[in-house]
């Protein structure tokens, strides 16, 4: 995983991020004035953009931009920002699965760099969220951070995205599961995922401490 | 949402007498034209271009239509190019049709499809049937100005990036062959269209502008954001190494002389030599490291393309 905040100069926050093939940009703008339409009374107003690499937004980005909106809510400390506004717009650059079947690993790219880039922009979060993905092969391996090639053999796909407080994955914000799986598929899911959202974390915050130390 | 940039009244004061002193804030001269910087992605057909700070993407994605009824020799060709509140918060989302982004697509539009920089006929599978369709995805990530520029750059170096799937053809049955089976094919480039953008600053009143002899109006090439916020006038002339004007553009602003113009031409000739020079070599680089074999597998003579 490669990820890199403050690439572009023009909003508050951002990251170019990339996992095997998949590339993504995420920029932050808020919290700002919203258009009377958006605005809420109480609390912060969360407006998502996906735009796809190739070819107008569809029902696809969509479906993802929804699932990302699910995720990210939570960990927005939203009722500190009322009538306020914050923008999350996502530029895929490069899918790095094919679009027509899949999206598990767009949405998480989605989800990963939004979580770097509202760090970055300063937003005040109540924690953050961080997502991976997992395939269980036709022989009931698991695969974590998979392949093009590993989607399209997969017995079954899952998302999975954690809530973490205090540096402990806390609460599960996502599962979002396709294929052939049982109850005991899905624990193992979540038992494999916690480990790898516990690494990601502990790279988040590794980055983190590196950019501040380099302020 | 949809900001305007402001420029306080102190800042751009501070800006034009700077330029009244043959001063630019990033110590360029008037006549240079930031560094371009171009990268390729992993895929064919996906570059990256950056220009000082501003930065546009643009992707190639092509795919199998059937012909307009009244062209049944062409393939289609698409630009698309819709900028969203990450490039700044001056852009909307879902709202292009400001008059700034109106005039970015339009011209992008005509230097690089209306001039016939994409050889489209070269497009048509079978006559009136089936043909490709190309489509060029704009993505404007980062403004500081230059967009036209940047983005003509970007379009063109993905152009000459991309390669479709070679295709074989049976009566009606046509056989797309994956790029791992059979070599994909570049796209027919008949040649390559770079824009260049002057802005116009007058350092006296109007009236000297327009009545005075002495066109002491101030040319700058390649502005950044807060010089575009300031000008008085844009000529976009779109030029190519043949020494072809393609289009200029000046819609409004201040009046100017028909010598300037000419001397504009002169000086967007060097750059767009230049330019073109460095998007062609840019593409080598890539290819050969794309393709260790293919100077060993080649039987074609040596000669220098261009």
């Amino acid at each position: 995983m490669n990820t890199r905040t403050g690439y572009l100069e023009n909003v508050d926050g951002s990251c170019l991020y990339s996992l095997n093939s998949t590339k993504v940009i995420a920029a932050v703008t808020g919290p700002v004035e919203p258009k009377a339409r958006q605005e809420l009374p109480t609390q912060l107003a969360l407006e998502i953009n996906i735009r796809p690499a190739c070819g107008v937004p569809t029902t696809r980005e969509v479906n993802i931009q929804d699932k990302v909106r699910a995720v990210i809510t939570p960990t927005l400390a939203l009722y500190k920002y009322p009538r306020q506004l914050c923008q999350i717009t996502l530029q895929l650059l490069q899918a790095g699965e094919t679009e027509s079947y899949f999206h598990e690993l767009e949405l998480v790219a989605c989800v990963n760099s939004t979580t770097y880039a509202l760090v970055d922009s300063g937003i005040a979060l109540k924690g953050i969220a961080l997502g991976t993905t997992i395939v269980i092969t036709e022989g009931n391996k698991l695969i974590t951070e998979p392949t093009d090639e590993n989607l399209k053999n997969a017995k079954s796909t899952h998302v999975v995205v954690y809530m973490i407080e205090n540096s402990k994955p806390t609460n599960l914000l996502l599962m979002d599961s396709y294929g052939d799986f049982d109850q005991n598929d899905v624990f193992k899911v979540l038992e494999q995922s916690e480990i790898k959202i516990n690494e990601l974390n502990k790279n988040f915050r590794e980055y983190m401490k590196t950019k501040l130390n380099n302020l | 949402m949809a900001k305007d940039i402001e420029i306080s009244t102190s800042e751009s004061k501070f800006i034009l007498e700077a330029l009244k002193q043959n001063y630019r804030l990033d110590n360029r001269t008037f006549d240079q034209f930031r560094d371009v910087k171009i990268q390729f992605g992993e895929e064919l057909g996906d570059v990256l271009i950056e220009m000082g700070k501003t930065k546009v993407h643009c992707k190639i994605s092509s795919s199998i239509t059937e012909p307009y009824e009244d062209r049944p020799f062409e393939g289609l060709f698409f630009i698309s190019t819709e900028s969203t509140p990450m490039a700044g918060p001056q852009f909307e989302n879902g709202n292009n049709t400001g008059e700034d982004e109106v005039l970015i697509s339009r011209i992008i539009e005509k230097a690089v499809r209306r001039s016939g920089a994409l050889d489209i006929e070269g497009l048509c599978i079978v006559a009136g049937r089936k043909c490709w369709a190309i489509r060029a995805n704009v993505h404007f990530l980062d403004c500081d100005g230059g967009f036209v520029d940047a983005s003509c750059i970007a379009v063109m170096a993905a152009l000459l990036h991309y390669k479709k799937p070679d295709i074989t053809i049976h009566g009606e049955k046509i056989i797309v062959h994956p790029t791992e089976e059979r070599e994909p094919v570049p796209l027919g480039i008949l040649h390559v269209p770079i824009c260049i953008t002057f802005s116009f600053f007058n350092p006296l009143d109007i009236e000297e502008n327009i009545k005075g002899e002495g066109n002491s109006e101030i040319v700058i090439i390649d502005a950044n954001l807060k010089e575009e916020q300031l000008r008085e006038g844009v000529l976009t002339v779109t030029l190519n190494k043949n020494r072809e004007v393609v289009q200029v553009s000046k819609a409004g602003g201040l009046p100017m002389d028909a010598l300037t113009l000419m001397e504009c031409c002169h000086k967007a000739y060097d750059i767009t030599e230049k330019v073109t020079d460095q998007i062609l070599e840019a593409i080598k680089v890539d290819n050969k490291q794309r393709d260790k074999f293919s100077a060993m597998l080649s039987s074609e003579n040596a000669r220098e393309a261009s």
